[in-house]
Order: structure tokens, then C-alpha cells, then sequence
């Protein structure tokens, strides 16, 4: 993975050397290496498609406006994951939404077992969503966090670049924003097994 | 950690793993792009806007200004009112009671520290009435 952010370096300065110099066209390939990246980064924070595609072009936009200011100190890669983050962060804070109660996971499993699928698939799904679910029960800044760690495989000193918070304080972050979905995941699966248990 | 622990981990392993890494809409490209044409960003070459730095420099030239006007007063009238004030002031010395601080009775605080509130205080108003009519402005 180095190597291929290596790789992904060089290239990135190529293409932004090219945007200062006028081509602005090498925009398009800077857009298409990172936009699954930074959509997906804006879809764990946002929560749904709609407010990760208007982030994701927002960060974008921003990272366009502000190419002349890259000192590229760090890569670009990082300085863009700063930007997204940090709208994505700012979106949800403007739209702050009302928090999720744990009833409105449903508590059925058959509600995820769709025309083809089987019990296990069904199961698969659930836990899918069970954890999406504690996902959005938790913080903006730690579902960043979390997004970051284990969608984008960045070690915490990178998680700590972007974020701009200390490497310890990420591992912290880190460390109890999984506790706390493991939590939530727990006390779903302990409401459904009541649920159950009732109808028995 | 114990099993019981690894085995809830595990779950949060099993989903949250690049694989599970979603494609943007389709034509996110090109709308981006578009937007970006439409709004006329303009990346390069940047136009120089007297707007993003008007703040530090009304201060710099404020600053400026005072300094200026600290290095002069000493030249100026000194039968004038601002400089018999401004000349008590440095006069001031604050002792600090005997009998309250047995061991700082020789310690002496030296009469420029008046200065110190003053300046807060001016530079306080300063920004004060800077970001009020800045604020203004904007909205």
C-alpha cells in the first residue's frame, strides 16, 4: 500500500503542476484517482448518498480553489481527506439531525431476507446494517475516525494528519468510538431477543 | 482483550473493510466539472482581492500607526495634558504591603506594567469594533 501511495504521489504532483500551469483538464484525473475515496469518506460521516455526493463535490470544489495554496508538504492525497473531512464534519453540524433511538433498527431479520436471498445472506445483511446503525449513532468526528481507520486502512499518524488532532488522542478516538458501536450492536441484539422472546 | 471482546471486534472487522467501499454516482465527474465551469472557479493565478486581507491590514496600519505615534510623543509639547498624564503614569510605582508579603518587600513592580492593562484594553476595543463593523458588512 506504501508503494502505491508512492506511486500515487508522484502522480498527483504531476497533475497539479499541470493544473498551475494552466491545463485545467488535469483536474479530471485528480477527480477520478480520488472520488470513490473522498465519497466514501463523506458517506460514513453524512450518513446517506445524497449528502456524501454534495460533500464530496463541495471538498472538491474547495480543493480546485485552493491548488495554489498546496504547499505540498504532506500528499495530496492527505490535504484532500482534510478538506473532505472537515466539510463533511461542517455539513452535519448544520444539519444536525435528530438522534437515532435504538427501536428504529428493525428487529426482525426476516425484514432483510430480499426475493433471492437465503437466511444466511439475510444474516449477512443484518449485521450490515446493524453496524451502519451503530455507525450513525456514534459522533460525526468518530465515524470519521472510524472511516478513515478501516475503510481507507490509514494508520492513526496519517488519521492524525487529517484530522489535525494528536496521534493519542486518535487512539483514543478510536478506541471508544468502538466500544461504544460494540455497545449499541449489543443492546440492538439484546432489544430484538426480548422481541422475540415475546411472540414465542 | 478476551474472546468474548475479540468475537464483538470481529463483527466491526467483518463490516467495516474496504471491500464494502462504495463507487460515486454516475456522472459525479462530469457534474463536478461543470459546476466548476459554471461557477468560474478559478484556480490558477488566483485574482489578488483586497477583501481577504483588509482586516490585517486596517491592524497593521493601526499598529503602525501607534508605534509612530509612541516614538513622537516624547518630542512633542510637553506642557500638553496627554503627556503630563501619560508622564504621571510612568511615574507610578506599585509596592506590595510588608505586611502581607514578608519575603517581596523589596520587590517593585515597575511603573511601565500600567501600560499593560491600557493596551489590552485599547487593542480589546480595537477588535471589538473591527469585527462588529466587518460582520456588518458581510451579512
Amino acid at each position: 500500500m506504501r508503494q502505491r501511495e508512492s506511486m500515487d504521489y508522484k502522480g498527483d504532483i504531476f497533475y497539479i503542476e499541470k493544473i498551475l500551469s494552466g491545463e485545467q483538464n488535469a483536474f479530471t484525473c485528480l477527480v477520478n484517482r480520488h472520488k470513490d475515496h473522498v465519497y466514501n469518506l463523506a458517506l460514513r460521516i453524512c450518513g446517506n448518498s445524497e449528502d456524501a455526493e454534495e460533500v464530496a463535490q463541495d471538498a472538491f470544489v474547495k480543493a480546485y480553489r485552493s491548488l495554489p495554496q498546496f504547499k505540498m508538504k504532506s500528499s495530496f492525497a492527505t490535504w484532500l481527506y482534510r478538506i473532505a473531512y472537515n466539510t463533511s464534519i461542517s455539513h452535519v453540524r448544520q444539519r444536525k439531525k435528530v438522534p437515532l433511538s435504538l427501536d428504529d433498527f428493525p428487529a426482525d431479520m426476516a425484514d432483510f431476507v430480499g426475493i433471492n436471498s437465503n437466511e444466511e445472506d439475510a444474516e449477512e445483511e443484518y449485521n450490515s446494517a446493524l453496524v451502519n446503525f451503530a455507525l450513525q449513532k456514534i459522533s460525526e468526528e468518530e465515524r470519521g475516525i472510524i472511516g478513515l481507520y478501516y475503510f481507507e486502512e490509514l494508520n492513526t499518524e496519517e488519521i492524525a494528519l487529517i484530522t489535525r488532532i494528536s496521534k493519542s488522542n486518535v487512539k483514543v478516538k478510536l478506541f471508544r468510538a468502538r466500544q461504544k458501536m460494540i455497545e449499541i450492536i449489543e443492546k440492538v441484539k439484546k432489544k430484538n431477543l426480548l422481541y422475540h422472546e415475546q411472540f414465542r | 482483550m478476551n474472546n468474548s471482546d475479540k468475537l464483538k471486534e470481529d463483527i466491526l472487522y467483518q463490516f467495516l473493510n474496504p471491500e464494502k467501499i462504495e463507487k460515486t454516482p454516475q456522472g459525479f465527474t462530469e457534474k463536478l466539472l461543470n459546476r466548476i465551469q459554471f461557477e468560474n472557479v478559478s484556480s490558477v493565478g488566483t485574482k489578488w482581492d483586497y477583501k481577504n486581507i483588509k482586516v490585517p491590514l486596517i491592524s497593521g496600519l493601526v499598529i503602525v500607526t501607534l508605534i509612530i505615534s509612541a516614538l513622537l510623543l516624547p518630542s512633542t509639547d510637553k506642557n500638553s495634558i496627554l503627556f503630563s498624564e501619560l508622564n504621571s503614569l510612568k511615574n507610578i510605582s506599585i509596592a506590595f504591603p510588608d505586611n502581607i508579603f514578608k519575603n517581596l518587600t523589596s520587590f517593585v513592580v515597575p511603573g511601565w506594567t500600567i501600560y499593560i492593562p491600557i493596551g489590552i484594553f485599547v487593542l480589546a476595543a480595537f477588535d471589538k469594533a473591527l469585527s462588529t463593523f466587518f460582520n456588518r458588512e458581510r451579512n
